[in-house]
């Protein structure tokens, strides 16, 4: 299960999604292009704690 | 010597009359008493709503952030209510400080603070999602975030000697 998390003036908000159901990914990549759009940054972090600016879900 | 007060004396119509309406200022003052009670309780639950769902943002900013933090910068953060991160483009260390502005300071080689900056996101945010931004803002651009950021001289550390005379 991928976790998108958003953060906003509301807290934080969760979206999880299964990146194997193609309709969840492709929900999860339209919510990432509007966020992008609208400015925010998206960072992942990988596993061993390193965290870097992605590009795409 | 006694003086003798005249005593109102109504009558039975008059003493009705006077209670229907001294009954309709009462059921008056009770509709009005009634009426306050119930926008103040209504405004109290706002309140406490509103507290609540700030005190629930802030949780939920201080979990995020904990799960983002290595278990040792999580133990430095509970310990002294900041972390260390290293910044990814000149290798300085800077300690994000728990706060929402003003909370970054850049490290010396023994870990005493040079410089103070102010950088925070530009939207309102809880303090565990600012700290977030701004570790992230230092891990991945930190020239960028430093070029848009505020530089202060570190807090004054105050230093009180005692003389034995």
């Amino acid at each position: 299960m991928a976790i998108q998390i958003v953060m906003d003036h509301t807290g934080d908000t969760r979206h999880n999604f299964d990146a194997k159901n193609a309709k969840a990914l492709s929900e999860a990549e339209g919510r990432f292009r509007e966020l992008t759009l609208v400015g925010f940054t998206a960072a992942a972090r990988t596993a061993s704690g390193e965290v870097t600016v992605t590009e795409g879900v | 010597m006694i003086q003798l007060q005249k005593r109102p004396v109504f009558s039975a119509a008059r003493r009705r009359l006077a209670t229907a309406v001294f009954e309709q200022l009462l059921r008056a003052a009770k509709d009005h008493l009634r009426r306050f009670l119930t926008e103040r309780v209504r405004g109290a639950r706002v309140l406490c709503d509103r507290f609540r769902s700030e005190d629930d943002r802030e949780t939920r900013g201080l979990k995020l952030l904990s799960e983002w933090l290595s278990p040792e910068l999580l133990a430095q953060y509970d310990a002294s209510s900041y972390f260390d991160v290293t910044g990814c483009d000149t290798g300085k260390r800077h300690r994000i400080c728990h706060g929402t502005s003003m909370n970054v300071y850049e490290l010396d080689r023994a870990g005493h603070p040079l410089v103070r900056w102010c950088f925070v996101p530009n939207t309102n945010l809880v303090a565990g999602d600012v700290m977030l931004a701004q570790k992230v803002a230092l891990e991945t651009d930190e020239r960028g975030a430093l070029a848009v950021a505020n530089k202060f001289a570190p807090k004054e550390t105050r230093l009180i000697t005692f003389i034995h005379l």
